[in-house]
């Protein structure tokens, strides 16, 4: 994270600070160098920035808000530019620029956000121009000035900075006068950059005025000062001063650093002094033992840039090109280029070649960059051939093709596709495509002839996928397109054209020009297949059965479409059985007639089709509920059968006289002939032809069994043989024998009846279906619908009713929809009283309400006014009045009765019903009426809390299924007129529509984001309400809300970490935990910030779930934030309590590092591990880790142990008198052997504590110089008078050692500790002893103690002091610092 | 799409090999399907450890019944 707000300099930046704090240059040494030597970068960039954090962050640069504050916005943000730097040490100017856009879009942007932008102007912008990156910078620094951010001194420096970085010219004291009148305040750091723009510019004297304002300040002058004055004082002319500068900085005790030595190389370099770089690097490498090798690379920068380039070389070989350096050899490549020095570039890049891993291609940045910079052909040339003979690139020429595609740089690419033929490398089609979209988007036309063009030079031959996806839509169709393009000489006739050709007028829909186009004479010989898919689609857009027939003829007749072996009989068989496959079963259903005619006009033409492909086709129209048609389908089959008899596997059941012959022969020799009978069978009843099938069945009658019984049936039904159907079926499959029919056959036999108004036959098959226990599958169900639904049409009222009775009695289905051709039938006949009594009926029996809208509107079209009443009445009555108005909205609406509708939607009072509005919309999409959408959301403008951009997204979706892009635009001026402001799901819609149709979107297209905006509009009421509540400290109720708003809506990931936070306030673990899971699933990587998380470890620590809070723990230090104290001491002696050690010490060894940033003491760990082995009776191990750790304490003042208080009082209030004697015993050893009195002074106390006063003073008869250990006895008396109850304490004190107390102290905490406990007597009484002492007491004790007299209602015995409380605090503190 | 198909041969028989295209921009999508023929072509492609083609590498993943390759 905090990589990029230090990475500038990585490891620059660090040493002048690190200096400072580690006196010996051993030590110096060591920390500068890199942990070797497993050198892994990210742990790298972790290990410089953790350290210098606080250091940085606090006085360098005051950043307003602490990391633990950090917007949501701004980690994304941050994040992104992050990831950046942190796996290439650069910035993409794009991503920059990407994350700049994205901020503004947000609003008010973050001080932080700005800093990070500002921050990222300079050098982490390689490919950038220095100018341009300067102008970038203030580009930022506006926008952000007017979208609100609040500039600081921070904001100042990262653009000074930026400018330093940039080498930007610019008066420093207009820079400091420009602070001043912002009214911020320069600091040490801006002082510092100031300095280094004077020296760059070589300004001596302006930078020895600041310098000598730094001193007059008392400021610190640190290398970074002196690193630019070797500068200034070179620049200036003076190599002479600018060389001494090093000597002075040691006499001021500060050591020159890589930061110095990287200012005195450059200014050798600007001097192409070679012989005094070499001379320096010697002494740098014998005396500081530095890597220099980042140092060097800014050297060859410096060189190439003074013009010495003869010197680079010798440089170069200094440095060691390592895994690690890639990133910053990476940014010198690309600043080498930036700057024009591309061979130079080239040469550091060459010396990346033996860090290549699996062969994978090196040097694509280099290339790319070379293209961005638009380097010559020729010099591309050269570095492709170069970088593929040193075998670091596979394929540097297609690639570079690439970028000059992806940058639309169409004469370059043009010439790189010259080059890759040259070198007899493929050329494709698809090269062409980024052109010719390019073009296309600039509605260049004369472009795209010249691709064309270009194209056809280099021989490549461009496929229809060109012609179609990328040429064609430039013009309304392609008789046009082909006219132009023969006008701009670039019609080339190729296969690919006419494909492309028939499939762009097949795909829009123009059948007859696809016809013409196939009867064309010059149309060259294609195979039908690599057209197929877009005629399905004309097919299916157009109803013209004439020239579906004429088309499919020429694809059967015409030889140039059938190129392929099997020949036309596939060929076109195929054809139709992807043609109906495409289709769904409403279209196929919708098309049924069309589709007949179709067949039958095919028959005419005398096309057939294999039989394989019709039986497909069958299962097709069959599972599409149009068994019909397969009657006519069979007239494709061919009747001409060539194949003999014994060729035909058993299987085969398609040869009829074939079959008939074997079952004569089989006969004739007295075989059996069942087999061959039930194949006869089926291939007839395959044939259609029921005739034959049943003079079979009566001829060979003995034979027959019951499979063939059953196709026969079957056929029967199809040809509405009731009769004969029926008597099979009584004689075969008896009502009372055990073996039944398929589902499908009992249904077929069910129609059939139905159809022939035998309705006592149909009912007692649908009976004998639920005695046999039928399987009923949803189809069964959706046949059933179709059979009742078909009477219904008929008008057959009693076969509706009987036959619904009895599926519905028997529970043979169960589905709302199996009641409405109950009320249909009577709409059909239209007898509007029987449907509504229908309707009414059905609801009572069902509790169902069906076909209401139907009903309405054919009540509407008759103008039958009064029954309309009633319905509405038995509509309000049931459902209210709001859905009965709604009905006869939809009703009005779908009778194109718009005023009516009008009129009912405005009705006072009437509200927004979705789910109603959601019904109707989705009905209008999906019969695709687009008027009457049209009108409902014009209508329902101004209907109270209506969604309007819903109802707009409902308009688009329509739009959308009918690719209708210009109504589309209309729809979208429409919200603009009515101010929507569209939710992000409308304009991807919207764009959409636009992309599909090749129009330009007129909008930024919003990128999926998973906060979406609806949920935050929506949730805000209530998320508001958590928020305020959680405020309150009513968490409870605060979570109550969030329950049931959850799965509804998302919040924003502060609201969850409030909600979190009050509820771990008030000791809600498991609701706490709660609210962090549905966080985590809603909002990726969400965290919580380290205040909540720690009094999340605190809960847990309360509920014993150790483990969890060991894990939160880690958490925490994981994202490298801190947890706060009480939380780790908590979690730290709930561990010692139980004796963990395992865990405490994998505790200890996690908070190494960040003990003393916590606040915990490396005395409380040790406490903690001791009475950690206490409690596992192990006192000797406690004693031996203890011990040596107290002893060495003394001379590690740093991570001092000292104390073991904690120890002694655990043991002690526990009652753990074995351990408190033992601990007694260690305590007295050391002070009696090693003169530490710190512990048994912690002994001494503790059993003034414990009230133990007869060993307390035995000690302090044995140990007399623990009177010596002032400041513990002084803090153990604050401590005391800070909480309630504890005045025993220092009264016990002042008992056993009066003579050894600062009494001015111990009576001021005396008085404290009863005025804690509103002991009034007692507070009087001290105050009389003070008095006779004649004890000065401090103002602070006379202010507490007058106010506490007046507060009880006593007479206050000397002056009150006059200024308040706090005004006494402040007084001693001050005097207090100015004493220290 | 003919060198991925060439490419993946090498494994066995490749039924299909689809690369799509953004028509909007001209460039393929960065990934392809493979269909092969058995399974055991399949389980050669895996056997091979890196899949480098022009120079850029190859990121594999099984379908069930579907092969797929990311570039």
């Amino acid at each position: 994270m905090a990589a990029l707000l230090n990475s500038a300099g990585r490891l620059r930046a660090l040493c002048p600070r690190l200096l400072p704090l580690l006196r010996s240059p051993a030590a110096a040494a060591a920390a500068i160098r890199p942990p070797a030597p497993a050198r892994n970068n990210l742990y790298q960039v972790r290990f410089f920035t953790v350290a210098p954090q606080q250091e940085g962050n606090v006085k360098e640069e005051p950043i307003s808000e602490t990391p633990n504050r950090q917007t949501w916005r701004f980690d994304w943000a941050l994040n992104k530019l992050d990831n950046s730097v942190r796996k290439t040490g650069r910035i993409p100017k794009n991503l920059l620029l990407k994350v700049f856009h994205e901020i503004c879009k947000t609003g008010c942007p973050g001080s932080n956000q700005s800093l990070l932008l500002l921050r990222s102007c300079g050098a982490l912008l390689p490919e950038v121009l220095s100018p341009e990156r300067t102008e970038l910078a203030h580009m930022i620094w506006d926008r952000m000035k007017e979208l609100g951010a609040v500039y600081d001194t921070s904001h100042y420096n990262a653009l000074l900075k930026v400018y330093l970085q940039n080498e930007h010219k610019f008066s420093p004291t207009e820079f400091l006068a420009r602070m001043e009148e912002a009214n911020v305040q320069p600091n040490r750091v801006t002082y510092q950059r100031l300095i280094a723009a004077y020296c760059s510019e070589g300004d001596i004297e302006g930078a020895s005025k600041i310098l000598g304002f730094m001193k007059s300040k008392d400021l610190p002058i640190t290398e970074a000062v002196f690193s630019s004055l070797v500068k200034g004082h070179a620049r200036s002319g003076d190599m002479k001063s600018a060389e001494n500068i090093l000597s002075v900085m040691r006499m001021a005790g500060v050591e020159p650093g890589p930061d110095t030595y990287l200012s005195l190389l450059s200014v050798y370099a600007e001097k192409g002094d070679a012989d005094s770089i070499k001379k320096t690097l010697q002494d740098v490498e014998e005396t500081e033992g530095y890597l220099m090798d980042r140092v060097l690379m800014q050297v060859i920068f410096s060189l190439a840039k003074a013009g010495y380039p003869q010197y680079i070389e010798d440089i170069k070989e200094r440095i060691r090109f390592e895994r690690e350096l890639i990133p910053d050899a990476m940014n010198l490549c690309l600043t080498l280029i930036t700057h024009g020095f591309e061979d130079i570039s080239f040469r550091i890049l060459k010396s990346l070649s033996h860090l290549s891993r699996d062969n994978v291609d090196q040097g694509s940045f280099f290339l790319q960059h070379c293209v961005n910079r638009d380097m010559p052909v020729s010099k591309l040339k050269q570095f492709c051939n170069e970088l593929k003979e040193a075998k670091m690139h596979s394929a540097p020429l297609p690639f570079v093709l690439r970028c000059a595609l992806e940058t639309n740089r169409s004469a370059l690419a043009i010439d790189l596709m010259k080059l890759m033929k040259e070198e007899g490398l493929p050329l494709r089609p698809h090269y062409s495509w980024p052109l010719l979209v390019g073009f296309q988007k600039e509605k260049n036309l004369k472009g795209i002839f010249e691709v064309l063009k270009a194209m056809h030079k280099l021989g490549v031959e461009l496929d229809a996928e060109t012609y179609v996806d990328y040429v064609f839509n430039n013009f309304p169709d392609s008789e046009t397109a082909r006219r132009q393009l023969k006008e701009n000489d670039c019609l080339f006739e190729t296969v690919g054209l006419s494909v492309a050709e028939i499939r762009y007028e097949a795909s829009h829909g123009r059948l007859n020009n696809v016809l013409s186009l196939l009867s064309s004479a010059s149309t060259p010989p294609i195979d039908n297949r690599q057209f197929r898919n877009s005629l399905i689609v004309g097919f299916k857009s157009s109803d013209d059965v004439h020239l579906w027939s004429k088309i499919t003829e020429l694809l059967y007749k015409d030889e140039r479409y059938c190129l392929t072996p099997p020949g036309p009989t596939e060929a076109v068989g195929y054809f139709l059985y992807h043609l109906i496959d495409s289709m769904s079963d409403s279209e196929v259903q919708a098309k049924e007639e069309r589709l007949r005619q179709y067949f039958h006009q095919l028959k005419k033409m005398n096309i057939v089709i294999p039989t394989s492909l019709y039986s497909g086709i069958c299962k097709l129209l069959d599972s599409s509920q149009v068994p019909e048609l397969i009657k006519d389908a069979r007239l494709l089959l061919s009747h001409k059968k060539t194949l003999s008899t014994d060729s035909i596997p058993e299987s085969a059941k398609t040869d009829v006289s074939a079959l008939e012959k074997k079952l004569e022969m089989r006969k004739a020799e007295n075989q059996p002939i069942t087999d061959v009978l039930k194949q006869l069978i089926h291939a007839l009843c395959e044939e259609e032809n029921m005739q034959k099938a049943l003079e079979v069945k009566a001829k060979y009658e003995p034979d027959m069994v019951v499979g063939g019984y059953a196709a026969l049936i079957n056929l029967c039904c199809r040809h509405d043989n009731v009769e004969e159907a029926m008597n099979l079926k009584e004689k075969v499959f008896p009502k009372n024998s055990p073996v039944a029919l398929d589902t499908g056959k009992y249904v077929a036999l069910v129609e059939v009846l139905g159809k022939h108004g035998r309705l006592e036959d149909a009912i007692n098959i649908l009976t004998e279906m639920k005695e046999k226990d039928v399987p009923i599958s949803e189809r069964t169900v959706a046949s059933l619908y179709r059979i009742l639904n078909a009477a219904a049409i008929r008008g057959d009222v009693e076969a509706v009713n009987r036959l619904h009775e009895t599926i519905v009695n028997l529970g043979l289905a169960e589905t709302a929809l199996l009641h409405s051709p109950l009320i249909t039938v009577h709409i059909e006949k239209d007898d509007m009283p029987a449907a509504l009594e229908a309707l009414i009926n059905c609801y009572k029996k069902y509790g169902k309400i069906l076909q209401v809208h139907n009903i309405y509107c054919r009540l509407i079209e008759k103008g039958d006014a009064d029954l309309l009443q009633k319905v509405s009445d038995f509509i309000s009555r049931e459902y209210g009045d709001m859905m009965a108005l709604y009905d006869l909205f939809f009703a009005f609406l779908q009778t194109g009765k718009y005023k009516e509708a009008r009129k009912v939607i405005e009705t006072p009072g009437l509200r927004a019903h979705p789910g109603r509005l959601h019904w109707f919309a989705k009905r209008c999409i999906s019969s695709n009426q687009m008027e009457t959408l049209e009108h409902m959301v014009d209508l329902t403008q101004n209907l109270f809390e209506c969604d309007r951009d819903e109802m707009y997204y409902f308009l688009l979706q329509l739009c959308e299924s009918n690719g209708d892009w210009k109504k589309a635009e209309a729809v979208w001026t429409k919200m603009q007129e009515e101010n929507i402001v569209p939710r992000e799901k409308t304009l991807i819609l919207l764009a959409d529509i636009f992309q599909k149709n090749g129009q330009v979107v007129p909008f930024e297209i919003p990128k999926a984001r998973h906060e979406d905006t609806r949920s935050v509009v929506a949730s805000n009421v209530e998320e508001r309400k958590i928020r305020l509540l959680c405020k309150k400290n009513n968490a409870k109720e605060a979570y109550n809300i969030f329950l049931k708003m959850q799965g509804k809506n998302e919040f924003h990931f502060r609201s969850y970490e409030t909600l979190i936070k009050a509820l771990l306030t008030q000791g809600f673990l498991e609701e706490a935990i709660k609210v962090k899971q549905i966080a985590e699933t809603h909002i990726k990587g969400f965290t919580l910030n380290s205040a909540a998380s720690s009094l999340l470890i605190i809960s847990q620590v309360r509920r014993d779930y150790l483990k969890d809070a060991m894990a939160v723990l880690k958490g925490i230090l994981d994202n490298g934030s801190l947890p706060t104290r009480p939380a780790v001491i908590a979690l730290i002696q709930a561990l010692a309590e139980k004796g963990d050690l395992k865990n405490l010490q994998a505790l200890t060894n996690m908070l190494e590092d960040i003990m003393k940033s916590v606040g915990v003491s490396a005395s409380l760990t040790a406490n903690a591990i001791a009475l950690a082995h206490t409690k596992n009776n192990d006192l000797d191990a406690a004693v031996k880790y203890l011990e040596p750790l107290l002893i060495s304490g003394v001379q590690n003042p740093d991570q001092a142990v000292r104390n073991i208080s904690y120890l002694l009082r655990k043991v002690s209030e526990e009652g753990l008198e074995p351990a408190l004697e033992k601990f007694g015993v260690m305590a007295e050893r050391l002070a009696s052997q090693f003169g530490i009195y710190r512990p048994v002074t912690d002994l001494f106390l503790q059993y003034v504590s414990a009230d133990r006063v007869d060993d307390a003073r035995s000690l302090i008869q044995r140990y007399g110089a623990l009177v010596e250990q002032k400041r513990t006895l002084g803090s153990f008396m604050a401590r005391a008078a800070s909480t309630p109850g504890q005045a025993k304490k220092i009264e016990t004190l002042l008992e056993l050692i009066p003579e050894h107390l600062d009494t001015e102290l111990a009576y001021r905490y005396l008085l404290r500790c009863y005025e804690l406990d509103g002991d009034v007597a007692s507070v009087k009484a001290v105050y009389e002893r003070i008095k006779a002492k004649n004890i000065q007491l401090h103002e602070i004790s006379l202010k507490s103690l007058a106010t506490f007299l007046k507060k009880v209602g006593e007479p206050v015995p000397f002056t009150e002091p006059p200024e308040s409380f706090k005004f006494y605090v402040e007084k001693w503190r001050k005097r207090k610092l100015e004493a220290s | 799409a003919e060198e991925l198909r060439e490419y993946f041969s090498q494994f066995g028989s490749v039924q299909r090999c689809q690369l799509p295209f953004d028509k909007d921009t001209g460039f393929h999508r960065r990934y392809c399907w493979i269909k092969f023929s058995t399974p055991q072509d399949v389980q050669n492609v895996f056997q091979k450890e890196s899949h480098i083609l022009e120079g850029a590498k190859l990121a594999l993943k099984q379908q069930p019944r579907r092969r797929h390759s990311q570039r």
